[in-house]
Parts: structure tokens; sequence; C-alpha cells
């Protein structure tokens, strides 16, 4: 027992890691340009100061940023420093993790894009609420603004972001990034196997409140929060519980709740929970019914949160764990999270290098040296700094949207992944080997997300007809897992053939039928 | 390891101690559950939930046809009994109301299902948007006649009411079976019309729900 426990232990904090390293490489590189190119003062410029405008501005600039709840750390400890009030780095803490480009769209292909876009507009109302409340019963909570030294123009400035990032990487920031991924991956070592599938049906009235219960140490990137979303209103769940996990699931984590406990201290911290935990609790059960899915017929259970439970069953062995979580670990990190994985572990180890080799700070003190006010020449004009912050930070936003083009290729590449997805999904369940099938079938299920997503991106518009053949598939891939797991040859057999006609027309559909 | 701080001439906890309690007051309720299901009132008990033999189900309504060819022939047929039910025989009986309610109810979902099921079939888009859009047709007439209405209402309703919304779906009705043979697989084409109604199945309605 003591053993799974460990080794679930390690295999969900090693799998959030390698999801959360991307995000949170970004927000360092987000961390250092709010410190070096906008500096304190400019920081708090862009974020409007103080009041509703600028809890409205933490919103959206948190919206547009791609991080998670656990890249949001270093940026929320710059603006702490560049003085914002407490309200406004709290909202911009809570709403970048929510949504980004990739995931907004990938939230339109669930069954009730409606639904997604109420959440976003309902995760507005409670960052402006608590933060507003919170701001006027805390109004003294912004440290001072200092200003800081400018850096050096040419290479200095961009070697001013490594240098903020990797200092920054070293910092208690790692701490606070540790503790949130330790907190998800207790949830993996302390919760049995398989045990929330029932917690969050669509009449349990608990529901959102369980949620809330497991929310806070949950970690979730803004694409798994959607995918989970989309397979709570796959098997028609509860709304208000899918609305609890977005919010808190995806926008806090431990780490974070700890910095907010560490800066502000007990008493405001309660507050913040109190008030947020209010708010978003009376909106998950006012929006419960409302935006309950009508076309669906509900299911008993979910697989949503599997993935915050212990990995191993307790009918398993216990010997090969270690192998085990090897093979989960190579089957299920993508290469370019290795990657980031990695970039990430060099990003600390230069940190690490800096303040031990240069303690008094004097690659700063050589990057800060005072700068050229004007150019040599007619042509050689000096940026202000913020000005390329700025570029920088819209850079982000806009690269963020090309990559959907990349994350979300045409339909042509999508259906042949989903080819070899369907011969190994299809060959395994008539192989009965369910550990094979139930990976192939997640890897089905979201590349038929990844079609509609694509086919939206390049032509603007997707016709209910495509919808309607790549639900079927999802809810027909949904019975054969389900069928593998019981062993029940005949209807597997059944549902393979009836896949296979489904894969055929879906096919049809969104290659022959997709220009008219 | 710090375990208090004087700030503000007040003792506080230090991190690490501040921390841990942290951590325990937001993981606690999870370390001490479970399983959820048990506490949230779900049917599985906690020791169902940690079984491999534990069945997971989506429940599929037994008058949901299995296939377009059979919605439309299901439309069809119920057609008469949407028209019969609620008359005067029923009136003074409380049972007549809740049989002419799930008459209606399981009508209305029929029709409902028909932008999955024509999805399920082999029409063509073109031919799916002319399904829905009866479909649409349909419903509108059945939400004109029977939405809002409560049984107690439809058990008191003369059965003009039923007679005039049947004769505004027939004719829909007759333009889905139209869409019936393109609907069809190539294996099913190739069948006889007496196989092809023997394959259809699900005519009869059962009181027992499906589960998978």
């Amino acid at each position: 027992m003591a053993q799974m426990m460990f080794w679930g232990f390690v295999l969900r904090f090693i799998q959030c890691l390698a999801q959360a390293a991307p995000f949170i490489l970004t927000g360092f590189v987000v961390g250092a340009i709010l410190r070096r190119f906008f500096g304190h003062v400019e920081t708090k410029r862009l974020f409007g100061g103080t009041g509703l405008r600028s809890l409205f501005r933490a919103w959206v600039i948190g919206m547009l940023l791609p991080v998670c709840s656990l890249g949001v750390v270093p940026v929320i400890r710059e603006l702490r420093k560049a003085g914002l009030a407490g309200g406004t780095i709290l909202a911009f803490a809570m709403s970048a993790p929510l949504f980004n480009p990739l995931s907004l769209l990938y939230g339109l292909t669930l069954s009730e894009p409606a639904a997604i876009l109420s959440f976003a507009a309902c995760s507005l109302v409670i960052v402006t609420v608590v933060g507003y409340v919170w701001d006027r019963m805390f109004p003294n909570s912004a440290e001072e603004t200092l200003q800081l030294r400018g850096v050096a123009y040419g290479i200095r400035r961009v070697l001013a972001i490594a240098v903020a990032a990797a200092r920054e990487a070293s910092s208690s920031s790692l701490g606070y990034i540790a503790a949130g991924l330790a907190g998800v991956a207790l949830l993996g070592a302390v919760l049995p196997n398989a045990s929330l599938q029932h917690a969050f049906n669509f009449d349990n009235a608990m529901a959102p409140a369980w949620m809330t219960l497991i929310a806070i140490p949950v970690y979730a990137t803004p694409m798994l929060a959607m995918s989970q979303l989309g397979m709570m209103f796959q098997h028609a769940n509860s709304i208000g519980a899918a609305f609890v996990l977005l919010i808190l699931g995806a926008g806090m984590n431990m780490g974070l709740a700890i910095w907010i406990f560490r800066e502000y201290g007990f008493r405001r911290t309660l507050v913040w929970f109190a008030l947020l935990l209010s708010v978003v609790l009376g909106l998950a059960y006012i929006l419960d019914k409302p935006l309950f899915p009508k076309d669906i017929e509900p299911a008993n259970h979910t697989h949503a949160f599997d993935v915050y439970c212990q990995p191993f069953s307790p009918g398993d062995p216990v010997t090969g764990l270690a192998s085990r979580t090897l093979e989960k670990l190579d089957r299920d990190i993508n290469p370019y999270e290795w990657q980031s994985v990695k970039l990430l572990g060099l990003l600390i180890l230069s940190g690490i290098v800096l303040r031990i080799a240069d303690r008094r700070g004097r690659l700063e003190a050589w990057i800060e040296a005072e700068p050229v006010t004007a150019g040599t020449t007619r042509l050689d004009i000096v940026v202000p700094p913020h000005i390329l912050g700025l570029i920088s930070l819209l850079g982000l936003v806009i690269l963020s949207i090309a990559g959907c083009y990349a994350y979300y290729p045409p339909a042509e590449e999508v259906l042949d992944q989903m080819y070899i997805a369907k011969g190994e999904a299809l060959s395994g369940a008539l192989g009965g080997d369910v550990n094979h099938t139930k990976y192939w079938i997640e890897v089905y299920d979201d590349w038929s997300r990844k079609l509609e997503v694509g086919v939206y991106l390049r032509k603007w518009h997707l016709s209910d007809y495509h919808r309607w053949k790549a639900r079927l598939l999802r809810e027909q891939l949904e019975l054969l897992e389900h069928e593998v797991e019981d062993n029940e040859k005949a209807e597997v057999q059944k549902l393979v053939s009836v896949i296979s006609r489904t894969h055929q027309r879906l096919r049809y559909a969104f290659t022959e039928e997709l220009a008219h | 390891m710090t375990l208090s701080v004087q700030r503000n001439g007040i003792q506080w906890p230090g991190p690490t101690v501040s921390m841990t309690c942290l951590a325990i007051v937001l993981l606690f309720p999870c370390v001490g559950c479970g399983n959820f299901s048990k506490q949230s009132g779900s049917e599985t008990s906690e020791s169902d939930a940690n079984e491999h033999d534990e069945h997971l189900e989506h429940l599929i309504p037994a008058h949901k046809p299995q296939t377009f060819e059979a919605l439309v022939q299901q439309l069809s047929i119920r057609l008469p009994t949407l028209q019969g039910a609620g008359g005067k025989d029923n009136e003074a009986q409380g049972e007549g109301a809740n049989e002419h309610s799930r008459i209606l109810t399981e009508y209305h979902e029929i029709i409902d299902w028909i932008p999955e099921l024509a999805a399920d079939s082999n029409l063509k888009k073109k031919d799916w948007e002319t399904a829905t859009a009866i479909g649409r047709e349909i419903g509108s007439i059945w939400a004109k006649h029977f939405g809002g209405v409560t049984a107690a209402q439809l058990n008191t309703s003369p059965g003009e009411t039923n007679r005039t919304a049947a004769e505004q779906i027939e004719p829909l009705i007759r333009r889905l079976e139209e869409l019936v043979p393109e609907s069809r697989n190539p294996e099913q084409r190739r069948e006889s019309p007496e196989d092809q109604q023997n394959s259809s199945g699900d005519s009869s309605v059962s009181e027992t729900d499906n589960t998978l």
C-alpha cells in the first residue's frame, strides 16, 4: 500500500510537472519581461493602478497570456513587487490560468459552447466581485512601488531577460511551484483508484460542494481543465461541479494558496478564500440547472477525475511499480513536454549557478550600466524598454494564437492520425487489452476534437452536421471503453464494427462535404 | 527550520509550520474521505467503486430507436396513439393523464433524436439538414399544441387538439420516410424490405431500460 502511494505520488508529480513545464517557462519569461522591460512603475501603469478598472485589466491580460496556475507564480510575485493592490494581483492569479487561446478554442468543441462562454463571463464576475470587496476590506495591501534601474541597450537587454528568469527560477517561486505539484501528487497518493467516478453525477446536489473540496489541491493546465469539462458534458455530470473545477482546479493550487497566505497573512487569506468560495459556489448552484445539456443521456459516472486518483488499482501486483511508473511516464508524456522539462531544468540550474557564482550581482550591475539615451544615427532609434515589453507580451499572445494552427492541424493530417489511433484502439479492444484500448481511445477522442477545432480555425465555421459526426464517434468510443473494461466480447465486436462505419462517415464528411 | 517569526510585535507561525498547516487543512477532507461516492449519496458503495467489476452505465431509454429508419417508423406508428390519447374515455382517470403524458414525452424525445440518428446513418449533409429541418418543424408543432401543458390539463382537454397536431405532423413524417432509403447502410439496402422490417427491431416499446 505504502509503495503504491509512493509511486502514485511520483507518477502524478512528474506527469503534472511535464504538463506544466511549458506554462511555467512562459511564466518565468513574462515575469522577467515585467521586471526588466516594464519595471515596477510601468507594470503598475499597465495594470491600471487600483479599482475596478485594474481588476478588469488584470482579467483581460490574464485571459490573453498563456500561463497556468503554476506559471502564474513568478508573474504575481513580480506584480507584488511592483506595488499592485492585492485584489488586482489575486484577480490576475485566478483568471490567467483559466483560459488561453488554445483552450478556449478547444472549449468551443464541447457539447455546449454557450456554457464555456458563460463560464468565462462568470470568471470576470468572480475576480471583479471578490477582488473589489477584498480591496475595500484591506485597502493597504499593496507594497511600495520602487523605481528599478534601467537596462543598457543591445544584447544586454536580451541577457537581462534570461538572467532575471534564471534568478526567479531558483528563488522561492520554485518552492511554491513544487508545493503546487506536491498538492496534486498527494491526491494521487491518497485517493483510491477511480474513487471520484461517481462523486459528480448530475443528480448529486452536493457535487459542486465536493468539487470545491478537492479542486484547491488539484492542479490542471487550461487544456486539461477544458478536456475534463468536455468529459463532464459528455457524461452530463453536474454542471456546477464542472464550473468549480474550472475556476478552482485550473485557477488555484496549493502553491498559490501558500503564497497568498505568506504574503497577506492568515486573516486576509481566510477572508479571500471565504469570499472566493462563496461566490464560486453560489454561481455554481445558479448555473447548474440552466446550463445542463438537454440532448445528452446522463451517465452515472465520469472519467474526468481518474487522473487525480491513485494510478494503480488495488488488484495490481506490488512488484515492478517502478518500472510501470516509468512505462506510464514514457507513454503519457509528449516529446515537447520532455523538451520543456529539460529547458526548465536548465533554467533552474542556471539560476542556482548564478546565485552561487555571482552573489554580489556583478552580472546585473553590468546589465544595468547607464543606458545611452539617444541613437548614434537617425535610423538608430532607441526603443523605450516598456514598448519592447509590450511588444514582447503581444508577441507571446500572437505566438499562442499562431500555435493554435500547429496544435490543431488541417483535417487531412488529423484524419491520418485518427486512422492510426482507430487501428490501435479497435485492435486493442478486439484483443481484450484494456490499458492499450483505453490509452488509444483517449488519443482517438482527443484527435476528434482537434479535427473540429482545426476545421473551425480554417473556415471560421463548422456545421452542426460535422459536430454530430465527431460527437457520435466519441460517444461510441466511450461505450467501447466500458465494454472492454467489462470484457463483453460480443458487444465489443459489435461496437468495433459500428465505430469503423462511423469513422468512415466522419472521414467522408470532413473531406468531401466541408466545402458545401 | 523556522518554526515561528516575529512580525509587528506578534509571534506568527514560521513558513514551515504555516505551509504544513495549510497543506493539512486543504488535504484533510480528501485524505479522510476515501471514496466520495458514498458520501455524495450515489448508489455505488465504497467497496463497489474500488472493485474492477463495477458497472459504469450510460442509460439508454427503452423507447430510443436504434436507427434513423426505426425512428421514422416509431413516429409513424405512435401517431395514432398520440391522436387517441387523452380523449374523453380517459378524462376521469388519473392513470389516463399519466399515460397520455408519457406518450407525449416519449414522442417529443423521439423528435429530439432526429439529428443524432440522422447523423448516425448514411444520410449525406444535405439530406441530414432536410431531416433536422423537418424535425424542427415537428418540434414546433408539438410545442404549439402540447408545450407547457400539464398532465391534468391534458386529461381535461378534448382529443381535438391531438387530432389537429397529428394531422399537421403526418405529412412531415411522410417527408422523413422519403429520406429512409438514403439513410440505410449498403448491406441494409441489399436486404429485402421484409428483412429490413424485421431487422429494424425496436418497434415494440418495452418498460425496462437498456443499459450498456
